[in-house]
């Protein structure tokens, strides 16, 4: 009697369960469907069943069976391939080669591509490129596009400099949406920046008639057209980035005029690198400074929260000469100033930082050098080094968003090594996932 | 209300939550791939076709067990790395004491000087070999640049050395020490050995200090293998193939270098020449070519390697690198020592052979033992 009873009351439990679950996740598609018009009941299904296989097997491959892939609405085209899982993307990078594509001829175009990760560090979606990539860009909102179907995010794809061509993503499949040519006499130079509001793309350029440095702007919500053009006021201009106000673009010029077909540099000697900020509505030159050296290339930047500018330096001098090649600066200020480095050790990064990623809530810095084989992480409170990590060939770095890490360091043998940092200690603890493609040179945190 | 009633209505605002936040990512998702547009026609298209992890790739992965990948990195170190490092050190030790013996009748000239000069090249060659390990002491913090200061674009080294003897003609190892790497090394010796006929009082005190220092460093990089090879090649952690990865990176940079930096580049095959041939004082390019090639060949074809390529050593890319090899070194041999005075069709014959020898390293050797090829350290930007 009491067995039959208690039957009754599970079956009622969970029958009420049901309705229950039902009838809210029904309330929650009604009002979903009004801001994205393809949603459909079954992602709640998919949603879960990828979280549940995320969770029972981190490990997963990323392969055929649980890829889907991209229709193709003009097979003739075979620019990109695009293989995705439904699962959230952490992080995206760019790959040298990717995982099937060690050929034995000498056609190594589909080698190259690009990849979304998900924060186990496993893929969500892998793309193909028809040239090697070097910068990937998030949108920092979601726009309505012209052209897309839905609110979309987006990922910008740069070619690696010199380049005619960058390609827009969709953030969460991969999906190539756009892809957009340099003007006549433009190259890309490898590297973009949005507006604070996701509207407007910047582009490094170069005039490739009188090697100058341009910047470009796209508009994002009209296919990424370009609108405009202002001088970057220096040569060979690489990396880019928002001031925080969102006034001010902050120009990494490298100062270096490069050979288009050798990608020989033409003027080492008498090169002028600068730290520029232009205002990005007029293009007026709001302040530049120089390094103390004049082959010091700035190449690669990130902003901190407070608006201080983090600088990656890759010195183009002799060899024998020891100078910094991770600095800092704040707009108004004269000079630009280095981090310190234990017995003035900057040899450590073999005149090469590749990437720069600050993390703002912990006043952190960390640089990577493929040459020199480390990943150095700073303490930007006391502007010393805390520790360098050997890691061959690493070069992306981003923000870990959760409390797992700090960093992750992606390199060009396949691992993405998250590095957390103990402040009270000053030590660093590191743990690696291994991917099969080698890593290119950034990685990009999608927040 | 009932229990059974109160429980239900937890249960579903639990479980409706869960599905809520496990769909809430996949918002800014495109549409099921089947629906899916891309509307703009500026837009690339896509192709659907699958692509499968080992989709035209022609060759045939070995399988490696861990056991075998610590023999072999354990072969690594004590055969080759640890060896390449220590006979460096004695033709350190051996021009030292060389010099020593000669200088005591300064001006060194003729017979003497030749000798000394030999030991140079010993010395030179020896380095050459060790050279190919770019990871661990030697490298570290570029100190190989006290080594090896090469290439020289600018002639530092040859302004530098005189520089210092004319204002130490007593120089002692402390005091060079302190001088910066362009002046140290083996390029520093070959300038001071090979710029003059003659070795006199302050060239000799400085081919003494300088092969002294040499000797320190050499010595230390051969002790800091010795106590740290299983950390260097990651012989205790070999699942991730970090040992295999580096060592095999390592072999491809050198001949990659060495054929950029020191041939292609030099002697000016591929358009402007830039930077100067190794060994150019001396006039001993083909020796430190061949040094490099020798210490490949002992490399890839040594018999521990090849038993993992294949059973009883033998593969299709064991056997296509050994042909490789030996075709070039064929070649090289029929070289004079100065490679710069051999006619273009045989230099750009050099270049194309340890072109394929690259290729067959990295497009086929690499992927065979599931080696990733990196390319970040050789890309300037």
């Amino acid at each position: 009697m009491m067995k039959k009873s208690f039957a009754r009351e599970l079956l009622n439990l969970t029958w009420l369960s049901l309705s229950g679950t039902a009838g809210l996740v029904g309330a929650h598609h009604y009002y979903r469907k009004r801001s994205n018009p393809n949603a459909k009941i079954s992602d709640y299904v998919s949603g879960a069943l990828g979280v549940i296989n995320s969770a029972i097997k981190p490990t997963i491959a990323f392969n055929n069976q649980t890829a889907k892939k991209v229709a193709a609405p003009n097979p003739a085209n075979e620019d990109h391939v695009t293989k995705w899982l439904p699962r959230p993307v952490a992080w995206v990078s760019g790959v040298a080669a990717m995982p099937k594509l060690v050929m034995l001829d000498d056609n190594d175009a589909q080698d190259f591509g690009v990849v979304g990760i998900d924060n186990q560090r496993q893929l969500v979606w892998q793309t193909t490129m028809p040239e090697r990539v070097h910068d990937i860009v998030v949108q920092p909102k979601p726009t309505l596009n012209q052209g897309d179907d839905a609110i979309k995010r987006h990922v910008v794809v740069m070619g690696r400099r010199p380049s005619e061509r960058f390609w827009v993503l969709d953030n969460a499949s991969g999906q190539v949406l756009h892809s957009i040519k340099a003007a006549s006499d433009r190259h890309f130079y490898g590297h973009a920046c949005f507006s604070l509001d996701g509207q407007t793309l910047y582009v490094s350029e170069n005039d490739t008639v009188d090697l100058t440095g341009k910047i470009g702007s796209y508009d994002a919500q009209n296919g990424y057209q370009k609108t405009g053009e202002i001088d970057a006021h220096g040569i060979g201009p690489h990396e880019l980035i928002m001031h925080p106000k969102g006034d001010m673009l902050i120009i990494a010029n490298g100062g270096i005029k490069t050979e288009q077909a050798s990608r020989e540099e033409l003027n080492l000697d008498t090169m002028q690198p600068a730290l520029t900020y232009l205002d990005r509505q007029t293009g007026k030159l709001l302040a530049q400074i120089t390094p103390q050296h004049n082959q010091m290339s700035i190449r690669h930047l990130d902003i901190h929260e407070d608006g201080t500018v983090m600088i990656g330096v890759q010195f183009q001098g002799e060899k024998h000469l020891n100078l910094p090649l991770v600095l800092t600066h704040k707009f108004g200020d004269d000079a630009l100033l280095p981090l310190t480095m234990p017995n003035d050790n900057w040899h450590m990064f073999h005149h090469y930082i590749a990437s720069v990623a600050v993390d703002s809530q912990h006043n952190l810095l960390c640089v990577t050098s493929p040459i020199g084989g480390v990943a150095a992480v700073f303490d930007l409170t006391s502007k010393k080094l805390i520790e360098s990590i050997s890691l061959p060939d690493c070069a992306g770095a981003a923000t870990v968003v959760d409390d797992s890490a700090n960093f992750i360091v992606s390199d060009g043998q396949g691992l993405l090594t998250t590095i957390g940092v103990d402040l009270s200690k000053q030590s660093v603890s590191v743990d690696h996932q291994n991917q099969r493609m080698s890593f290119d040179n950034h990685l990009q945190e999608v927040s | 209300m009932k229990k059974t009633h109160a429980l239900a209505m937890a249960i579903s605002a639990l479980s409706a939550g869960l599905l809520v936040s496990c769909v809430k990512p996949n918002d800014n998702q495109a549409a099921d791939s089947e629906q899916q547009k891309v509307s703009d026609n500026k837009a690339e298209t896509q192709k659907a076709t699958a692509t499968a992890d080992t989709e035209a790739v022609k060759i045939t992965p070995v399988e490696l067990s861990a056991d075998t990948k610590k023999t072999y990195l354990t072969h690594v170190a004590d055969d080759i790395v640890i060896p390449a490092y220590a006979k460096s050190a004695e033709q350190s030790l051996r021009l030292h004491d060389l010099t020593k013996t000669h200088c005591g009748s300064a001006p060194v000239t003729g017979d003497k000087l030749d000798e000394l000069r030999a030991a140079w090249l010993e010395l030179a060659k020896s380095w050459s070999a060790a050279e190919m390990i770019n990871f661990g002491p030697a490298t570290k913090s570029m100190s190989n640049l006290y080594i090896n200061y090469y290439p020289d674009e600018r002639g530092l080294v040859h302004q530098g050395v005189s520089d210092l003897i004319r204002a130490n003609p007593n120089l002692t190892p402390e005091q060079l020490a302190d001088e910066s790497a362009v002046v140290q090394g083996v390029p520093g010796l070959e300038e001071a050995l090979f710029a003059n006929d003659r070795l006199d009082s302050g060239e000799c005190a400085y081919v003494m200090s300088a092969s002294s220092a040499l000797n320190q460093r050499l010595t230390a990089i051969e002790k800091n293998w010795q106590e740290n090879k299983t950390t260097l090649l990651a012989i205790d952690n070999v699942d991730n193939n970090q040992g295999l990865n580096k060592w095999f990176n390592s072999l491809l940079a050198m001949i990659e270098t060495m054929k950029s930096s020191a041939i292609e580049q030099p002697l000016g095959l591929s358009g402007k020449a830039k930077g100067h041939l190794p060994a150019a004082t001396a006039k001993q390019s083909r020796e430190i070519v061949s040094a490099k090639l020798a210490v490949l060949n002992q490399v890839l074809t040594d018999p521990v390697f090849t038993a993992m390529l294949g059973t009883k050593g033998e593969s299709e890319v064991g056997n296509k690198l050994s042909t490789a090899l030996a075709d070039t070194t064929t070649l090289l041999a029929q070289l004079p020592e100065d490679i710069g005075t051999a006619d273009k069709a045989n230099q750009q014959k050099l270049l194309e052979d340890l072109t394929t020898i690259t290729r067959v390293i990295k497009r086929e050797l690499m992927p065979t033992l599931g080696v990733r090829v990196g390319f970040n350290s050789t890309d300037g930007d």
